[in-house]
């Protein structure tokens, strides 16, 4: 075979470092043609908004004139002197640990059952993953009704049963509770995620499990719940993040009140830029959510070697 | 794990293995947890489907069965009665009377309360912290059958049943049950209108009314609960009904049945000096059919009109009549319909025929408005239904105050019912109304047809850009070679899990630089640049394709594009139908990105236009669930048909781990 030898057919300097062959340095040219679209659209919706926003965090800036650098101003007011800054970062970190792990539980539990060969597990799969279609604010709305104190249907359930319900989203009390009931009520896809999950678990573990003398609950701990943590740490990881950031729900049910009850960060955060025009001072409450998001993925990513388990591992 | 590789005999060992004493009772406890199952299934079916249902059923309902307690499931409308040969009905209830259910109308209502006299508590008056008192229930009590409000007391000697009559500082004062033997009801009307006294009982304030009863000035304190009385009759009553203008009725003194007084009327000028009970008060508006005045009527400036001394009239319905000057032509007779800042909307005589009251109630809703010839502005009532007939109106002049009222003499068999006792007769009826009124009522200039057209506008330029990038950037990741290949791709992944609120302002200063701000573009333009998440799932998919096949069309000449478009997209049917479910959902349900760069409702995309409609129709939430209903069906309609993809697409977007 008579490959071009690169003395013969040298390419220009600038061309080299693509590949040793023309076919590899075409090749190499086509990939970068074919991914421009999206490395356009990284740098130009992505990468550059990043620093400028890391930017903008330093200045005050309304939009209209050049941004004024403040140093540390932003932060240091965020911190030390908004009390609603503060107030938002209780309610969606107390919104996190309501909605996210309760919910995940959820979703296992129902899943679990159904991966148990039950009959007409599509149905009952239907049925959970329903709501999720459901479009955000949909779902507000719907349960503004839902959760009216005196004759939404959740109070009056309860009365049936002789509970008098509280105000719900009237209530400075009761607000963030009834927007934490609501995101329970969109466990669906997680749900088909962990029962694929379960219903991927190869049979013979069991069969095994089981020769080795493991009773019901063995089997659960020593082989479902080993096999299912990759899919359950990848949806925690998710559900944070998405949990952080939430948005529309708060907005339209309760519009981040009664008192600030469920003034979310990311609702504060779409106030200070939008409302009030702190382009600079919102750019500062991004950055920080950003660092809060990464902390706790790296913190759950360093965690998972102690309660994740991966197959590549167990080959060792 | 070579359990599947075990040799028969091997098996069989196994087999043995497994009738191990330990496994006994195993059915049972496998019963029992299916049963367990079950019951937490369907408990949490109900979690998920009760919220849909009850959108959806109140998305039917008629305004009233919004806020029922208890709550109605199948929305409902009234069973009525024709009021006599108005265009009205009655609404009718059930009723027990000695034992049989009776279809009624109701005439008349009066409230009552409680009382008892101050005298009797002044001995007998404790004052007890509330911690100790339950909840008050409401029990009819002692042989009056007085209603009252009980509570129970945890007293140190016991449990004693109480009333509490007032509150002396953090603590309830109380007075012992069987204290309260003349206790008695009293319509609200006589106690409200009474004098008030203050009165002092050991040092609790007490506010009292000095009421006349059984000849003598008491002071009553009142109690609560207030209780209704209703006067009901057969629904045969509604056959002589009649409105009449509320200022043309004049008071005849009244007529007790049973404890309740009804009001007694005449109507001015009636020369048979017919006695009526005044049943219901209402509103009514001049109407005429819609054709009539699209043709006929015409706006004309009130200076080329003259009054004429005789009005247009009808049954209780009186409008000005003018000649008309216009500037060319001879003048012309006519009936002025609506007269708005030096404008009147004029209706030649000849046309005028047809006007006549219609009720209000039946024309509110769903009203639109339009312009008659030259200007002027009307509204407009589309089916509207009278006598049975669906018919399109026009509304003009002002909303008369009507009586609907029934002549005294029919009413021999009229009596006294508790209200609470009074049933709605009603039948199940689906009213498509409300998803009428949700699709066309209009705010800010828009109604929900544009937000749909919005919506369809950006999911069909979110798709199509979706695929056009998407697809030519994930083959490039999946099979192509180039040097720092895997550090981009690392690059890509890790902006998925970039938090959006960072970019927000930057790429909200860049579509503000490009005059975009308050147009579509914001909303579809950056998925023509590609989405981490569909390049990495498609990426994923393609790379599971054999690459046989594209080698063998590679050596027949195709260039790359090529392979992609005819071997390797055909092939790649489910993970497009995944990214093409995944760009429609998520650009149908985006709230924050049109929240951010849209300001104008003509712009609004579907959830927007609901968030605006939730600020509108507060608490109208007959419309407001139509409206929800009308935003989620497409998404819900195109799950069932596409259940498989929906369920794998977001079984590949998680298993990843």
């Amino acid at each position: 075979m008579t490959t071009a030898q690169p003395t013969v057919d040298s390419p220009p300097a600038y061309l080299r470092w693509l590949g040793k062959s023309p076919m590899r340095r075409q090749e190499a040219l086509t990939f970068y043609v074919m991914i421009l679209p999206w490395v356009i659209g990284f740098v130009g919706f992505i990468a550059y908004p990043m620093v400028r926003s890391f930017y903008l965090a330093f200045t005050r800036y309304n939009l209209r004139s050049a941004p004024v650098w403040v140093g540390f101003d932003n932060f240091v007011q965020m911190f030390t002197r908004d009390n609603l800054f503060w107030q938002s970062f209780k309610v969606t970190v107390l919104y996190v640990l309501g909605s996210v792990p309760a919910g995940t539980l959820f979703a296992l539990v129902v899943a679990m059952i159904l991966a148990q060969s039950l009959r007409g597990v599509n149905f009952w799969r239907t049925i959970y993953f329903l709501p999720t279609m459901v479009s955000g604010v949909a779902v507000a709305v719907m349960w503004t009704y839902l959760l009216n104190p005196e004759y939404g249907l959740v109070n009056q359930l309860l009365a049936m049963v002789g509970i008098r319900g509280p105000g719900w989203i009237a209530s400075p009390t009761w607000a963030l509770p009834s927007l934490i009931l609501m995101s329970w009520w969109s466990i669906g896809g997680q749900m088909v995620i962990y029962l694929a999950g379960l219903k991927g678990i190869p049979q013979s573990l069991y069969e095994a499990a089981e020769i080795d003398g493991a009773g019901e609950w063995a089997k659960f701990r020593h082989v479902t719940v080993p096999m299912l943590t990759p899919t359950i740490f990848f949806n925690l990881v998710l559900g944070l993040i998405g949990a952080f950031q939430v948005f529309e729900g708060p907005l339209v049910l309760t519009a981040g009140g009664p008192n600030n009850a469920t003034l979310t960060y990311v609702l504060n955060l779409y106030n200070q830029a939008f409302r009030f025009i702190h382009f600079g001072y919102a750019s500062a409450m991004a950055w920080f959510l950003f660092a809060v998001i990464m902390a706790l993925t790296l913190l759950v990513i360093r965690s998972s070697a102690l309660w994740v388990y991966y197959e590549s591992e167990a080959k060792d | 794990m070579a359990v599947d590789s075990t040799s028969p005999a091997q098996r069989s060992k196994l087999e043995a293995y497994q009738l191990r004493p330990s496994r006994f009772g195993q059915t049972g406890f496998r019963r029992i947890r299916l049963a367990v199952s079950y019951v937490l299934l369907i408990l949490g079916a109900c979690f998920m489907l009760f919220p849909l249902l009850w959108m959806l059923s109140a998305s039917f309902k008629p305004e009233w069965q919004i806020f029922t307690r208890p709550p109605i499931w199948i929305p409902q409308e009234w069973i009525q009665v024709q009021a006599g040969n108005e265009n009205t009905g009655i609404n009718t209830y059930t009723v027990e009377r000695n034992g049989e259910e009776t279809t009624v109308i109701r005439l008349g209502r009066r409230r009552y309360t409680s009382v008892v006299g101050i005298s009797d508590l002044e001995q007998h008056m404790i004052t007890v912290p509330q911690d100790q008192l339950t909840a008050a229930t409401t029990r009819e009590v002692g042989e009056a059958n007085v209603p009252l409000n009980v509570r129970t007391w945890n007293s140190p000697e016991g449990a004693r049943e109480v009333v509490a009559i007032g509150r002396a500082g953090d603590d309830l004062a109380v007075i012992e049950l069987d204290k309260l033997t003349t206790a008695r009801v009293m319509p609200l009307t006589v106690l409200r209108t009474a004098d008030r006294v203050n009165v002092e009982l050991q040092d609790v304030r007490l506010q009292a009314r000095e009421v006349e009863i059984d000849g003598e000035t008491r002071q009553v304190l009142e109690l609560g609960p207030e209780s209704e009385l209703v006067v009901v009759s057969t629904p045969e009553v509604a056959e002589h009904a009649t409105i009449a203008l509320k200022d043309q009725i004049e008071p005849a003194g009244s007529v007790a049945i049973g404890a309740t007084e009804l009001d007694i009327v005449t109507i001015a000028g009636d020369e048979s000096g017919t006695q009526y009970v005044n049943v219901s008060d209402e509103s009514w508006q001049p109407v005429l059919e819609l054709d009539i005045i699209t043709e006929h009527a015409l706006t004309v400036p009130n200076a080329q009109l003259t009054p004429l001394d005789e009005p247009f009239t009808r049954p209780n319905l009186t409008l000005p009549r003018y000649t008309w000057q216009p500037e060319e032509g001879d003048p012309q007779d006519v009936v002025g319909l609506l007269t708005v800042s030096g404008e009147t909307i004029i209706l030649p005589d000849e046309y005028a025929e047809g006007i006549r009251l219609g009720p209000l109630a039946k024309l509110t809703e769903d009203q639109t408005s339009m312009r008659v010839r030259g200007g002027g502005i009307i509204r407009i009532k589309e089916g509207f239904e009278e006598y049975g007939e669906i018919i399109d109106v026009a509304l003009f002049s002002q909303p008369q105050e009507m009586a609907l009222l029934v002549p005294l003499d029919d009413i021999p068999d009229a009596f006294e019912a508790d209200g609470d006792a009074l049933k709605r007769n009603t039948r199940p009826h689906l009213r498509i109304q409300n998803y009428r009124r949700a699709l066309t009522a209009s705010i800010g200039g828009a109604n929900f047809l544009t937000f749909f057209r919005n919506s369809g506008i950006v999911v069909v330029l979110n798709l199509i850009g979706n695929f056009l990038s998407c697809t030519v950037v994930a083959y490039a990741f999946a099979r192509l070679r180039a040097p720092g290949k895997n550090i981009l791709f690392a690059i890509l992944l890790s902006t998925l899990m970039l938090p959006f609120p960072v970019t927000l302002i930057p790429v909200y200063e860049i579509f503000r630089n490009l005059g975009m701000i308050d147009s579509l573009w914001p909303l579809f333009l950056r998925s023509f640049f590609g989405n981490a998440f569909f390049i990495f799932l498609l990426r994923q998919f393609f790379m599971s394709i054999p690459v046989e096949l594209e080698e063998a069309a590679r050596i027949d000449g195709a260039s790359t594009l090529q392979i992609l478009t005819r071997i390797v997209l055909p092939l790649s049917t489910p993970a497009l139908a995944t990214m093409a479910i995944f760009t429609f959902l998520g650009s149908w349900n985006d709230f924050f990105t049109p929240y951010v760069f849209i300001n104008s409702p003509s712009k609004f995309t579907a959830t927007l236009g609901l968030n605006l409609f939730k600020g509108h129709f507060t608490t109208n939430y007959e419309v407001l669930m139509a409206a929800s209903t009308v935003v989620i069906a497409p998404t819900i309609i195109l799950f069932f048909f596409l259940q498989r993809y929906f369920i794998e697409g977001i079984q590949l977007t998680g298993l990843k781990g």
